[in-house]
């Protein structure tokens, strides 16, 4: 093939030493925009079990939304205030919805082997994402501030100091956990969806195992023989 | 009297919590629940069938 039959990316970039121009380009030929939202699927994905990501999603927009009205009002008003509880409770079930979505997410991707035909980074991805939402969760118990707070914070002291990590989190320090809950962790698991997301739309939803074989039947050498 | 308080009085969730306590298992009867309807829900999910399109003309 000439150089003039390959495939050029997306847009030349207007000065190859620029970094942000390398990473548009780059950025642009691993997804390209039009790819970016689905109008599509394989008739495979057609079942119940493929619902489950995106009722993950919904629950973290959920948890999100209610977690930055509580941010913004305080310990006082989701405590004391009718609606503040309400939006407490918001925020708690939306946590269980999350978890429960994502736990039966996990076990139809695990069943599923998603990590075939190139996807391992996508279950990557998902599995940092979930225990990092583990880490978050916990963070959130102990943001309480109220007596469930307290006995959660010292019962974990212990088992975070027996197993070494103890002088790195402070879980009785309110203002470091509260930090870890409501800006470093969110940040980190809302990332880690978008990239998951990406890498779906990248490498595409994988396959059942019944098609993977019938796509690999056509190459057994006693059928190409007959 | 709100659905709410109802509910409430249905399921008192101020009193001591239920365990159960097999051997060296034990956890909460609330959780065990929630762990045997997530099972329920992925069974639930690879059976039920999926509504499909219409087949369009």
């Amino acid at each position: 093939m000439s150089a003039a039959d390959e495939p050029r990316p997306a847009r030349v970039p207007a000065d190859a030493r620029s970094w942000t121009a390398r990473l548009r380009t780059r950025a642009e030929g691993a997804m390209p925009p039009e790819r970016l939202l689905p109008d599509r699927q394989p008739s495979y994905v057609a079942s119940w079990i493929y619902v489950f990501g995106a009722l993950t999603i919904a629950a973290l927009l959920l948890i999100v939304a209610s977690g930055l009205i509580l941010g913004l009002k305080g310990p006082a008003w989701w405590h004391v205030t009718a609606i503040g509880r309400f939006f407490n409770g918001i925020h708690l079930w939306g946590v269980e919805l999350f978890f429960f979505t994502m736990v039966v997410h996990l076990w139809g991707k695990f069943f599923m082997g998603a990590w075939r035909g190139g996807r391992s980074l996508t279950w990557v991805a998902g599995a940092v994402t979930f225990l990092i939402s583990i880490a978050a969760a916990f963070t959130g118990y102990l943001s309480q501030q109220n007596f469930d707070a307290q006995w959660i914070s010292t019962q974990a002291k212990d088992g975070l100091n027996s197993v070494g990590i103890g002088a790195f989190f402070n879980v009785t320090n309110f203002g470091q956990m509260y930090t870890f809950h409501v800006i470093l962790l969110p940040v980190a698991v809302v990332l880690l969806t978008a990239w998951h997301v990406l890498l779906v739309r990248r490498h595409g939803v994988v396959p059942p195992y019944v098609r993977q074989l019938a796509a690999e039947a056509p190459a057994r050498p006693s059928e190409e023989r007959a | 009297m709100l659905p709410a308080s109802l509910l409430g009085a249905v399921f008192d969730l101020s009193r001591r919590p239920h365990y159960v306590h097999w051997h060296f298992f034990q956890m909460s009867v609330t959780n065990l629940l929630v762990i045997v309807l997530m099972i329920v829900v992925f069974a639930a999910a690879i059976l039920l069938p999926f509504p499909h399109r219409r087949a369009e003309p």
